[in-house]
């Protein structure tokens, strides 16, 4: 006993002795043990950890400035841990976005360091069209290029073409209407004996009613910045009402991988992969899942997200995700190193992009046929506007699984958030600075294509 | 002779009381023990098998989830973490515990009854999520927020019902051992020392499994802290950190494959404080 509790007590004593030894400062940035300053830098991207990582530990060996880069990926729990960082004055040195209405907040509290005007001239003058700047009040605190490769690039239709030959369709097209895709998942679903479904709605995370409906809508015309027309300065979700009618149609046809509510993304992908879904909507960064994480049992098509018939004739619009969506802290004690590693790390990346296009899918969702879109949610005012109830997504959920008035629904969820602004209006938010008669949904490309 | 030959009468009440009663554990044991057997299965299959078979049993059996937790995710270095930090505050918490317990069964100061109350008072009023952010600012303040001493800090106290089961115990040791060792020339700290903490054992014993088990599967609080310090990540984070962000697939598949491995220590653990741990709850209980 004696022993132990001396053994104990050299224990902790060894420990209080050591542990301060290993703490520096209070600030994200810190000096290591080789004497090389540290910038950290927290991100969820782990479908790029391994590439950044490789980056990362050449550049710590290469650098003549001193400079260690550390990196933090994290999962789901990013924006909490940097909001504490932030609060809690630890913040890391530069890390991806905390989404757009605490990015806003952020701004607004002085957390975000602002790019030097030098750096912003320096990288339009690199990147000339790429170059994408993101102002928030005629500031600049993003960089990044429209490296569709890099940042994950757009959103596409995949279909399985396997499912296709057998259903009679023709594997090699990708259905052009919303009402085409109506009739093939019912043609797969009658093949598929109970155990295969023309198409899934992965809603258990309501987010994706975004990537199901609003991203798809857009590509038929149906313009919105997440609901919000500057056009008008209002919410109005209305504009989605004939692609929830198709929707409500194929769920009605029992041609939905069941069940909408409770299934997630992930489980859509494993079951497309598996071959059990004939058709799924998907962004660039589910060709990394399909090419590294889960084996594709079927031979699968890429193709522009369909239409709806109204609109058949013209021509689908491309959706960009572009950007960098990285920020730097203005409390960073190095900041002369960390903005050498913002650069470094907005840098596009040539043999990574070399890599990423010699995968299956990642050409298709790298080119654009067509005008692009924009939806942007920096230009609708949902970072201040405080509403009651449910989010949009969620409120966007129950309208497409329920059973009630489409059309009613969808005026509840624009009253909803136009009662909010008029809220934040009242309480002294200038909501007219979102108004903008002459907005335009094209990106910057548009002309090029057209 | 005949009388031993005869068979025991069953009667039909207690045979249904028995059935049911079996039953009722037969179900209770099958959802107890259902979530370890489908982690330690499924461990064994892809996360496509996972998501997409309805059977329990693998299709083929894989040991590549393990390969990938021992291989990419620095497992050994989490593991050491999460077994110094646990280790480290079972020490502290003990010393705490037991100091304190002794403190208040064997001395009168002014001021102990609302010490003691106050005590009691955080067992009743939890502030929960609230105390997060002070916590976590102390930290910050004491510089300590980016080592192992934060950690540790975070865990050194100790838990108010291993106290109150401590003071317990030692309430029904009498004083005259004190008395004994007092004449014999022991200070204070000596008698609890040297007599005190050998009779407290099962109370350690208690102590140290359930800190162990409660640092050990602490996951917030070491979240924060490590945030930006991936080398002092605790075993739990860098699990639950394989539940990835930025558009890539949960591979649920590894995550249970780390937490099949992360079960071993506390196993272990149980193993040896078992006997010790039940005999304290029981003494913890009825003495005093």
């Amino acid at each position: 006993m004696k022993k132990m509790m001396k053994r104990a007590i050299a224990l902790l004593a060894i420990a209080a002795i050591a542990a301060p030894l290993a703490s520096c400062g209070n600030g994200g940035s810190q000096t290591n043990s080789r004497g090389k300053v540290e910038i950290r830098i927290v991100t969820n991207e782990r479908s790029k950890m391994e590439d950044l990582q490789e980056r990362a530990d050449e550049f710590n060996e290469t650098n003549d400035k001193n400079i260690s880069i550390v990196f933090d990926f994290k999962g789901d729990n990013v924006t909490d841990l940097i909001k504490t960082g932030y609060t809690s004055k630890s913040a890391p040195d530069i890390h991806i976005g905390m989404g757009g209405a605490m990015d806003l907040i952020a701004k607004d509290n002085g957390w975000y360091r602002k790019v030097p005007e030098e750096t912003v001239n320096e990288w339009s003058e690199l990147y000339g069209e790429r170059f994408v700047k993101r102002e928030t009040d005629g500031k600049v605190y993003e960089l990044g290029t429209n490296n569709p490769i890099a940042n994950c690039s757009g959103y596409k239709f995949l279909w399985n073409k396997d499912l296709f030959r057998e259903a009679g369709l023709n594997p090699d097209e990708a259905p052009a209407t919303w009402n085409d895709v109506r009739e093939y998942a019912k043609k797969i679903t009658e093949i598929g004996e109970g155990k295969k479904y023309g198409y899934v709605m992965p809603f258990k995370d309501a987010i994706f009613t975004r990537y199901y409906i609003v991203i798809p809508g857009a590509t038929s015309g149906l313009f919105n910045a997440d609901g919000f027309d500057p056009r008008i300065n209002q919410y109005d979700y209305s504009v989605y009402e004939p692609l929830i009618q198709v929707y409500r149609d194929i769920i009605a046809d029992g041609s939905v991988f069941p069940s909408p509510y409770t299934i997630d993304n992930d489980t859509a992908r494993a079951q497309f992969a598996e071959g059990n879904i004939g058709m799924i909507c998907a962004a660039g960064w589910d060709v990394d899942v399909f090419n590294e994480q889960f084996e594709v049992k079927n031979d699968w098509g890429i193709g522009e997200y369909p239409v709806l018939d109204e609109f058949n004739g013209g021509y689908p619009y491309g959706v960009p995700s572009g950007g960098s969506n990285y920020f730097m802290s203005a409390m960073s004690q190095h900041p002369e190193e960390q903005l050498e590693v913002y650069k470094w790390l907005l840098t596009p990346d040539e043999r990574n992009n070399q890599k990423k296009l010699a995968q299956k899918g990642r050409e298709e969702f790298s080119i654009y046929k067509y005008p692009l879109a924009k939806m942007d949610d920096a230009s609708n005012p949902g970072a201040i506007i405080k509403v009651e109830g449910d989010d949009c997504w969620t409120q966007l959920k129950d309208v497409v699984l329920g059973t009630g008035d489409i059309t009613e629904g969808l005026a509840k969820i624009s009253d909803s958030y136009n009662s909010a602004m008029d809220k934040a209006a009242a309480a002294g938010e200038d909501m007219e600075v979102y108004h903008d008669p002459d907005y335009s949904f094209f990106a910057q490309n548009e002309a090029e294509l057209n | 002779m005949e009388h031993k030959k005869r068979r025991r009468r069953i009667n039909p009440f207690e045979f249904g009381l028995n059935t049911v009663i079996y039953l009722i554990l037969i179900i209770v044991g099958i959802i107890t023990l259902f979530p370890v057997v489908y982690s330690l299965l499924g461990a064994f299959k892809s996360t496509q098998e996972l998501m997409t078979s309805g059977s329990i049993l693998p299709k083929q059996y894989t040991l590549d989830n393990y390969k990938y937790v021992l291989d990419k995710i620095d497992f050994s270095r989490y593991a050491f973490n999460s077994l110094f930090v646990s280790v480290m505050a079972v020490l502290t918490s003990t010393l705490m515990a037991t100091t304190t317990a002794y403190t208040f069964s064997r001395r009168n100061f002014v001021g102990k009854k609302l010490i003691k109350t106050m005590y009691l008072a955080t067992m009743f009023i939890g502030a929960g999520a609230a105390t997060m952010y002070p916590t976590y600012k102390l930290l910050v303040d004491l510089g300590i927020n980016k080592n192992y001493l934060g950690l540790i800090f975070l865990n050194c106290g100790a838990p108010v019902p291993i106290i109150l089961l401590c003071e317990s115990y030692l309430k029904g040791i009498s004083k005259d051992f004190d008395d004994a060792a007092k004449i014999d020339g022991c200070s204070f700290f000596r008698i609890y020392a040297q007599i005190i903490m050998p009779m407290l054992m099962p109370m350690v014993a208690v102590n140290a499994l359930l800190t162990f088990r409660g640092v050990w599967n602490s996951y917030l609080m070491p979240m924060i802290v490590t945030a930006g310090q991936p080398k002092l990540q605790l075993l739990t984070v860098a699990i639950v950190e394989l539940k990835t962000g930025g558009g890539l697939a949960t591979m649920w598949s590894t995550i249970l494959a780390a937490v099949n491995i992360s079960l071993i220590p506390i196993i272990i653990v149980y193993v040896l404080c078992n006997k010790q741990f039940i005999r304290g709850i029981a003494e913890g209980g009825l003495k005093g």
